[in-house]
């Protein structure tokens, strides 16, 4: 199964944030002059059955369905056993927690593992990400952001965005309704400034 | 004549289209005034620049900065009383309108028909002009025409010159009709300058600027509530610093409250009227502003403080108990005990106290027996006045935010200049304002201890003594609070202040109708004198000071300078002091 | 979108002014405007309203929905039926805000009406939040709603937009089975 890396082009920090996740994986093969991955061993070659935690852009570059040279070992968050607690109840569960990229990550993990297993963890995904939608547009219709930083720390970083996208909604009602849009204002650095500059001519025109 | 007919045609529709320039005087009148003329420009789409300012020079400077600007220039309590073509040389299409309540009016000013035009209260014209001395009578129009034919200019401002006719004389000295017509010139210029000196000898005030142009907004079907409130405001600071009588302030009132009523009418929906417990439920949103006329209590910002501190710091009310003495604080006990108002009640902020007290606070001071126990009567404990509310809880009375405005503009604290002051001022004006309001209110409180504080002194050091005709006391050099005193209105409240409670410690006769003049020491070269005319129960609104000092000045040659509009106050080196003062007892025998 | 823009959108909404001063008629891009008689009542849009109002050139005829019996009926349709009803101008919200701030004076009984169109606004949104909740859980393609007014819309563009293309990134990789 594939699915695209990069979905938000090559640049996209989210992207490379959420690739930037470690894999725990085996070596199955030696691996000339890779010694220096491996902080423990002195050897200049990789030996065999090693075991690394390696982020997912190298492991994806190396990753070959019929070679195997080396073995992927899922992290925990993506076994069945979270799989039990996400369709529980997926309302407490501690997103953060579990990988700020929980989404993200998983979504490219499915190149990695086998359609079985892929399709199980893109089914959870998706219902533990309907299941939460309430939680955030709830939370992000409150507008003073202080009192929610313990629900807000349990979301993902999607999630994350997802409510500050709610917010701007709410914000900007609330702005709209007090009229702040009417009020010209001065720009932040000749506020800033305005004490250090001298006004030349004080009286109105 | 140059008194404005109508205001609208001449005045408003004269300017539509065309840029304006405004100076405003740094008073609560003119700022109100300010308020009223602004909304009128903005209901137009006037361009204006406004510029406030204090004194005669800071009006010079002004308007040769920015007299490119525009051609119509608006002078709000400014300007009326000094010859403006005179002093600031406009070119020739500039036409000046002034909206000013101080008199009297320079004369060149009023029989300047081009480019003067002096806007007054409709009703009030007939009165203004005869006010004015026949032009026959001051300006010889023969005299004119010869002297501009003979070119002598040279600078003297005497209009009848005698120059351009010695140079014919010598031709027909012995003429006996030239004779005769020289004795008539001699009586004519007699009768001038006694005319004159009538004419200019008082200096008194009549109707606010800001009450004018409220009559003007009323007539071009512009006035709303707000107009009304600040023209209410700007009466009221009459009243404070004694520019008006109480007969006519309540004459004002009267007339202001039916634009009130006009404004302010709700329908009753419940048929047994209103009561001022329960008003009637309003047609209109709470935000928008109701005013109402109100029998207040003579006690300055009572809503603000407790009794006990409005009494000590109202002036009419502090003489009346004579705060400064001991046996004066306990007779203030004694009133408020009588009024069956606990003394932990009275030290509470009056918001705070029980309502049964402030309910019967009201009506038991204007009982029968308590006045006559304490020796006054109803007009001197009540006060007519208006109460504006809006938004759940503000009330305030018109005297508060007078008495906030002017707080604020004459506020030494912090490095302001004047436009700062002339904004924070306008602010406190503005109603979504609450925040500048209540420091306007904070520092009114200030500044009304610190009068009573320095009247304190004045009577324990006894400081203010009789010298010849007229009351003097001087100020400390040097002391923290002078630059604070001498400022224009803050000067003459600390006078008038010094002078009641001066009479009401003294019992001699010949006191009663002094006036009184007092001395703050401005730097190490300068000192600021401010006189106040004698304390009467009515007309007490004239000051001849501007004349005595005038005169000797002239006598003793001393350096004195008439820096404001408001001729009662000079600056005078100090050298110079001690003979002024010798000449100015003299002059005023 | 911004709500201010709404607004802007809402501002040419027309409504019955009564002006104190006669003035020819205007010949706009949009429309023509006027002839303008005193005491006369005469149609225009509402920016153009609230610009007469400001300047005390005219007065503003309270619209007829703008009245409490009105909106107390409206608020009770509202909340018995399930579904969005229609609503007496598609820029209730806008109007009766610019109106409530530039001339409460017009409006008879104002603190009143604001009340209940808050009332009204609050119900239709917690209502459009639900709706909003039902459709993400119920895996379903698209939904159909009426009677919604723009600035409703706006309130939630921001989120639905989002929450949907991060539903269709997780959808790829689930094949669409028979159900």
């Amino acid at each position: 199964m594939q699915s695209d890396c990069y979905k938000n082009g090559y640049f996209n920090i989210q992207d490379i944030m959420a690739s930037q996740e470690r894999i725990s994986c085996k070596f199955e093969i030696e691996i000339p002059n890779m010694g220096f991955l491996d902080s423990s061993s002195h050897d200049s070659n990789l030996k065999v059955g090693s075991k690394l935690d390696l982020p997912y852009w190298l492991i994806k570059a190396i990753y070959n369905e019929k070679f195997k040279f080396v073995n992927i070992d899922l992290p925990k968050w993506y076994k069945k056993f979270y799989h039990d607690i996400l369709e529980a109840d997926a309302c407490v569960v501690d997103l953060r927690k579990m990988g700020p990229y929980y989404y993200d990550f998983g979504v490219l993990l499915l190149n990695l593992v086998e359609t079985d297993i892929g399709l199980n963890i893109a089914k959870t995904l998706l219902s533990c990400f309907r299941s939460r939608f309430r939680r955030i547009m709830d939370l992000s219709a409150q507008t003073d952001h202080r009192d929610l930083y313990r629900a807000i720390s349990k979301l993902d970083y999607t999630e994350t965005e997802m409510y500050k996208a709610g917010q701007l909604d709410a914000n900007g009602f609330i702005r709209w309704q007090r009229r702040e849009f009417c009020k010209l204002l001065p720009s932040i650095i000749v506020t800033a400034n305005k004490n250090k500059r001298k006004r030349t001519d004080s009286n109105g025109d | 004549m140059v008194f404005i007919k109508d205001a609208k045609k001449e005045f408003l529709d004269q300017i539509i289209n065309k840029r304006v320039l405004v100076f405003v005087h740094l008073d609560v009148d003119a700022l109100c005034s300010w308020k009223i003329l602004q909304h009128l420009l903005h209901c137009e789409h006037i361009l204006y620049s406004v510029i406030p300012i204090n004194s005669k020079q800071a009006l010079e400077d002004a308007y040769n900065q920015h007299k490119q600007v525009a051609n119509n220039i608006i002078l709000i309590n400014c300007g009326a009383t000094l010859d403006l073509v005179e002093i600031l040389q406009p070119p020739e299409e500039t036409i000046f309108y002034l909206i000013d309540s101080l008199r009297p009016l320079e004369v060149r000013n009023v029989y300047n028909g081009i480019q003067i035009k002096i806007i007054v209260l409709q009703n009030e014209l007939g009165i203004e002009q005869k006010l004015v001395p026949e032009y026959e009578d001051i300006f010889d129009e023969e005299e004119e025409n010869d002297e501009e034919n003979e070119e002598e200019e040279d600078g003297d401002e005497n209009l009848d010159e005698e120059e351009p006719e010695r140079n014919r004389s010598k031709r027909k000295r012995f003429d006996p009709e030239y004779l005769e017509k020289m004795h008539a010139k001699r009586e004519w210029e007699s009768k001038r300058s006694k005319i004159l000196f009538e004419y200019y000898k008082y200096t008194y005030h009549r109707c606010s600027s800001s009450l004018v142009l409220f009559d003007l907004a009323w007539k071009s079907a512009k006035d709303n509530n707000d107009l009304l409130w600040w023209s209410i405001i700007g009466l009221t600071e009459q009243l404070i610093n004694c520019k008006i009588d109480r007969d006519i302030y309540t004459r004002y009132v009267v007339e202001l409250n039916s634009h009130v009523l006009r404004h302010n009418h709700r329908p009753a929906v419940n048929a047994l009227g209103t009561s001022n417990t329960n008003p009637a439920p309003d047609d209109v949103s709470i935000n928008c502003l109701k005013i109402s006329h109100l029998d207040d209590l003579n006690m300055v910002l009572l809503r603000h403080w407790s009794i006990l501190e409005s009494i000590y710091h109202s002036i009419d009310l502090a003489c009346l108990f004579k705060m400064w003495t001991n046996k004066g604080k306990k007779k203030l006990n004694e009133f408020l005990a009588d009024l069956g108002l606990p003394l932990n009640e009275c030290k509470q902020k009056f918001a705070y106290m029980d309502s049964s007290f402030k309910n019967d606070f009201k009506m038991l001071v204007a009982s029968e027996n308590i006045k006559e126990k304490y020796r006054y009567d109803e007009n001197f404990i009540y006060l007519s006045t208006f109460i504006a509310s809006f938004g759940y809880t503000n009330k305030l009375t018109a005297f508060d935010m007078a008495y906030a405005v002017e707080a604020l503009m004459e506020n030494v604290d912090g490095e302001k200049n004047l436009s700062d002051k002339f904004i924070e001022a306008l602010n406190c004006l503005n109603r979504e304002n609450l925040k500048a309001l209540e420091c306007g209110i904070e520092t009114a409180k200030n500044h009304l201890k610190k009068i009573y504080q320095q009247i304190q002194n004045f009577i324990d050091m006894n400081q203010i003594v009789a010298s010849g005709p007229f009351l003097q006391v001087f100020l400390e050099e040097g002391s923290n609070e002078n630059p604070f005193f001498s400022q224009i209105f803050t000067s003459k409240k600390l006078a008038r202040f010094a002078l009641q409670s001066y009479l009401a410690l003294t019992k001699g006769k010949k006191v009663r109708n002094m006036p009184l003049i007092v001395c703050i020491p401005l730097n190490e070269s300068n000192t600021l004198i401010a006189g106040v005319p004698p304390y009467r129960a009515t007309n007490n609104t004239e000051n001849c000071f501007g004349l005595a000092f005038d005169e000797a000045a002239e006598k003793t040659k001393s350096r004195v300078n008439f820096s404001y509009f408001d001729t009662s106050i000079i600056e005078i080196n100090n050298e110079d002091k001690s003979k002024f003062l010798d000449a100015l007892v003299a002059v005023m025998q | 979108m911004d709500n201010e823009e709404v607004e802007f959108i809402a501002e040419n909404e027309l409504i019955t002014i009564i002006p104190n001063f006669q003035y020819k008629t205007f010949y706009l891009i949009g429309g023509d405007i006027g002839p303008f008689e005193p005491s006369v009542p005469t149609q225009v849009p509402l920016w153009l309203a609230v610009h007469f109002r400001q300047r005390q050139k005219c007065r503003i005829e309270c619209p007829s929905w703008i009245s409490v019996e009105k909106l107390e009926e409206i608020m009770n349709n509202e909340k018995s039926s399930e579904l969005f009803t229609q609503m007496p101008n598609a820029h209730y919200m806008e109007i009766t805000n610019v109106l409530l701030n530039c001339a409460p004076q017009d409006i008879p009984r104002a603190d009143e009406v604001k009340t209940l169109i808050k009332d009204i606004w609050d119900l239709r949104i917690a209502k459009l939040r639900s709706s909003m909740n039902e459709f993400i859980k119920s895996e379903s393609l698209h939904a159909k709603v009426n009677n919604l007014t723009l600035l409703e819309i706006n309130t939630v563009r921001n989120l639905l937009t989002k929450t949907l293309k991060e539903l269709h990134n997780l959808k790829q990789h689930v094949p669409v089975t028979d159900e």
